[in-house]
């Protein structure tokens, strides 16, 4: 059988009721303006028993120049799911690593819920750190996954950190041989970008 | 006499009793610890971004490389990610067939997890019994799918390979022999400095352990009665008995007990799914060259795996490729709390809280 | 047996080279060395290849298989092996020190050997103060530990010297404090004329089970074998005090790790099992019983209880092993000695 993860559609409704034009619901999901993110969790773990974060993951929508993170909240009590959604406007040129003395001019920010539900403590790191999302209020908003001083955020659509092997144009890399055998001592990623230079040269 | 000032210790990523590549940041005062930072990382693939350039069929064997112990729980979680997705319900058959070699790769898991428990505590025996085990189940696993550790089994709607023949009868009787084996293991291993080991270390009490996020046996171990197989039932579980064994102490006896008797547990299941294995088809869908395109929509799945429970948030946009696969293991949230536990404990305690918490860190760097 | 032998040797060499006759003595005493070193290589050599086997076959494999048959002489390729490897000497560590200290250590555990008794009247030195001199010398090997610890120039070396020696050195009240009951129900220092007493009447493991429990734990410890070897085993430790050393230095120090299993083996069959006692004569044998078998084979018996230990247990963590030190052994130590204070008021009036 498909697993049945039944959606708490009366808390949506609830919430719409307590917190007005806060949120709009698409669907089964509410959809949380950023800044209020912080106070419907806490009356959502504390009022409704939502006791168990599932899932916090962030979404980068590079078509509708938005970047969306999504929560998924349980009920162990009641076994059921509520989906939270908070959509951030998107920013072309966040590629930069913040330290916890630097305040980021990003507009990716939002509300850290780590002081309601301690386990978004990492989860909130990773979005950081893949996607450039700042959680204000989080304890350590520093990268988690990749080295501290990576500059660049990976999972965004448009990042260029690597070059996909299948993308390399072997056929130029052969013909530039010149029928000799080319070994090449370091990286293969340098010599290609000579190649295209010497390529966009010679045309 | 010691001196008084806080040293920093670091147990680098590189050691004999981490479980894996793990950097702890120790803050030590004589043999206690007073902080901890634990750095993670060095595993890192990028899983989550290969996703997002290959078609759907060749993610499979990405999510393989996750939990690398007990390999097929990943490939089944994407793959019924897709399945809700698409509304496909694979046969009755194949879910069955699922379930007994997710069950084997729970065994796996486990046998895993507690010998190299046991070898972190100084009792080599443990570890060379229960690979010993693991071998037997890995030639099964041999035998359905071609490989020991990486399978790449699980199609969309069914399964790549069907149960050769003669394999159940091998499964039984495996399973006769390790029932009777695992009952000398938990009495062999329990003896009273284990016992002096494990017994009020690395205590985490109910409410911490729901509060900071910890999932599986370790929550088990603190007296949550939660499996993913009960609240949520997938595949064929509903149609299985079984029990989920829970203890209250919190401490690392208890997450071990937990894990030895979920042992005893799948052992149980198995032998119910093979006596119930309906005949029928496993063909998944086109099984081989799937890359046509997925209905476009969003869906999240968790299921329970060897560690805890697993979830995928899978985003698709219409095309062949999925546009955004984030995968919850358990693993990263139960490493995420390793550095509130260890407070106060001694450094030789450290070993046995994170072989009790049993964390791979495939699944926590993916 | 084995004194017969040596006799009749040292009796053909003084006629040989026409020694005069004060020189027995001493030559008795280089013959005894001659065979307590002997008995050291062959404990060590063989020790360390039943430990291999034996828990290789208790962990369902098969151990050593290929120098010679079943793979005898694995521990003499293991010694050419580590002879013929390069001697480092870590920078900055103090050189005479490190060089010196496991020689030092080697010469201490063949100076013990030399003190102990191998039969009824194999042995060497006068043996009146023999309880008291080998546990003494014993007492000598953590301040060694400390050198050689603290001589390595690392962090991590001096912090497992420490706790070795802390280790080593808070087992030996205990160690002493459970025998103290045999020396009052004895009247004697003499392990001979205990082993002699046990042989007339009965074993003393009846009179003073908890002496022997104690003892036995102590010697554990003492010998710093599972579940007692926390301070090698330490995760940060690496491998504690023995860490820097490697070829020869490391074969002494493992030599002393078996030297200590045969001492601490030898002592307690002494004191608690007979020694020497057991049937001369069993109804199938054609030929009587030498005395030194029975004793070589309950000695066997105490080492394979050592390598099975080393294959079932977890090893305790260090201030474990102090708490069950100091709160646990010598109480019972004391216990033992009133034990054995009514013991002897009630049996040897």
């Amino acid at each position: 059988m498909i697993q049945n993860l039944s959606i708490a559609k009366d808390v949506v409704e609830e919430l719409k009721e307590k917190f007005g034009d806060v949120i709009q619901s698409e669907g089964d999901v509410a959809v949380v303006n950023e800044d209020f993110i912080a106070k419907v969790c806490k009356y959502l773990k504390n009022e409704k028993g939502f006791d168990h974060l599932s899932n916090l993951s962030a979404v980068d929508l590079i078509k509708q120049n938005m970047m969306c993170v999504v929560y998924h909240l349980w009920s162990t009590e009641k076994k059921q799911l509520i989906i939270l959604k908070a959509f951030l406007p998107r920013d072309p040129t966040d590629k930069h690593v913040c330290h916890e003395d630097d305040v980021c001019d990003g507009v990716q920010r939002l509300p850290s819920i780590s002081k309601i539900y301690p386990a978004a403590d990492w989860h909130e790191r990773e979005a950081f750190d893949l996607f450039g999302i700042i959680f204000e209020g989080h304890p350590n908003m520093k990268r988690l996954l990749l080295k501290e001083d990576w500059i660049g955020h990976p999972l965004r659509k448009d990042d260029e950190s690597g070059v996909p092997a299948y993308q390399i144009d072997w056929k130029l890399a052969m013909m530039r041989s010149n029928d000799k055998f080319v070994l090449n001592m370091g990286s293969i990623n340098q010599k290609l970008e000579k190649m295209k230079e010497e390529k966009e040269d010679g045309k | 006499m010691a001196s008084e000032k806080i040293v920093e210790l670091n147990m680098g990523p590189q050691h004999p009793s981490t479980h894996g590549v793990l950097r702890l940041m120790l803050k030590i005062k004589g043999d206690t610890i007073m902080d901890s930072t634990a750095h993670i990382g060095y595993l890192h693939r990028c899983i989550e971004k290969l996703h997002e350039k290959r078609h759907y069929m060749w993610c499979i064997p990405l999510t393989n490389r996750m939990d690398y112990v007990a390999a097929l729980h990943s490939e089944h979680l994407f793959v019924q990610a897709v399945e809700k997705l698409m509304n496909i319900e694979p046969s009755e058959r194949s879910q069955y067939v699922r379930v007994i070699l997710l069950e084997l790769q729970r065994i796996a898991s486990h046998l895993v997890a507690i010998g190299s428990y046991g070898l972190d505590l100084g009792q080599m025996t443990t570890w060379f019994w229960c690979f010993k085990e693991r071998e037997i189940i890995l030639t099964l696993m041999e035998e359905v799918t071609g490989g020991r550790l990486f399978h790449n089994e699980v199609r969309l709607g069914g399964l790549k390979n069907d149960l050769p023949k003669g394999w159940t009868e091998k499964c039984l009787s495996m399973l006769t022999y390790l029932d009777k084996k695992w009952k000398d293991y938990g009495k062999f291993i329990e003896n009273e400095l284990f016992f002096k080991r494990t017994k009020g270390i690395g205590v985490v009490s109910k409410k911490d352990a729901m509060d900071w996020g910890m999932h599986g046996p370790s929550l088990r171990g603190s007296g949550w009665n939660l499996d993913v197989r009960r609240y949520a039932p997938y595949s064929v579980y509903d149609k299985l008995d079984f029990d989920v064994p829970v203890k209250d102490e919190g401490d690392s006896l208890a997450r071990y007990r937990v894990r030895w008797e979920e042992v005893v547990q799948s052992i149980r299941i198995v032998r119910q799914a093979i006596k119930n294995l309906p005949q029928g088809p496993t063909e998944g869908l086109r099984s081989l060259y799937f890359t046509k395109p997925v209905t476009p929509g969003e869906v999240y799945v968790i299921n329970e795996q060897a560690k805890g429970e697993a979830g995928v948030y899978l985003v698709s946009d219409g095309t062949s490729k999925p546009y955004r696969a984030k995968y919850k293991t358990p693993s990263f949230c139960n490493t995420a709390l390793l550095p509130k536990i260890i407070v106060g404990h001694k450094i030789a305690d450290i070993v046995a809280i994170i072989g009790s918490l049993d964390p791979v860190f495939g699944e926590v760097d993916r | 047996m084995i004194n017969e032998l040596m006799n009749i040797v040292i009796d053909q060499v003084m006629l040989l080279l026409n020694l005069p006759i004060f020189l027995r003595d001493y030559l008795v005493v280089i013959g005894y060395g001659v065979f307590a070193s002997l008995v050291v290589g062959a404990v060590a050599y063989g020790g360390a290849y039943v430990e291999r086997k034996l828990i290789a076959r208790i962990q369902s494999r098969y151990g050593p298989q290929h120098p010679g048959p079943a793979g005898i002489l694995i521990n003499l390729a293991d010694f050419v092996k580590l002879i013929s490897k390069e001697d480092i000497v870590p920078d900055g560590a103090d050189s005479v020190s490190f060089r010196w200290a496991p020689i030092a250590m080697a010469t201490i555990l063949f100076f013990t050997i030399m003190l102990l008794p191998f039969g009824k009247d194999l042995f060497a030195v006068d043996q009146s103060f023999s309880l008291l001199l080998p546990v003494a010398l014993l007492s000598l090997l953590p301040v060694a530990i400390l050198l050689i610890g603290w001589a390595s120039n690392s962090k991590y070396t001096y912090l497992g010297a420490l706790r070795s020696a802390v280790m080593s050195m808070s087992y030996e009240i205990p160690l002493l404090l459970s025998v103290v009951g045999l020396v009052i129900l004895t009247g004697t220092l003499n392990i001979v004329t205990m082993a002699e007493i046990q042989d007339r009447g009965l074993w003393f493991v009846l009179l003073q089970p908890i002496g022997l429990l104690v003892f036995v734990i102590s010697m554990i410890a003492t010998a710093e074998r599972i579940p007692f070897d926390m301070p090698f085993a330490e995760s940060e430790l690496v491998a504690g005090w023995k860490t820097e050393y490697s070829g020869v230095r490391y074969a002494l120090t493992f030599l002393v790790e078996y030297g200590l299993v045969l001492v601490t083996s030898v002592i307690v069959v002494f004191l608690f099992f007979g020694g020497w006692s057991g049937p001369t004569s069993l109804p199938n044998l054609p030929f009587k019983i030498p005395s030194e078998a029975w004793l070589f084979f309950k000695v066997g018996i105490f080492v394979m209880a050592y390598i099975v230990m080393r294959a079932s247990f977890p090893r305790l963590r260090a201030d474990q092993l102090l708490n069950l030190c100091w709160k646990y052994l010598i109480p019972l130590g004391v216990l033992n000695i009133g034990i054995a204070v009514v013991e002897r008021m009630v049996l040897w009036v």
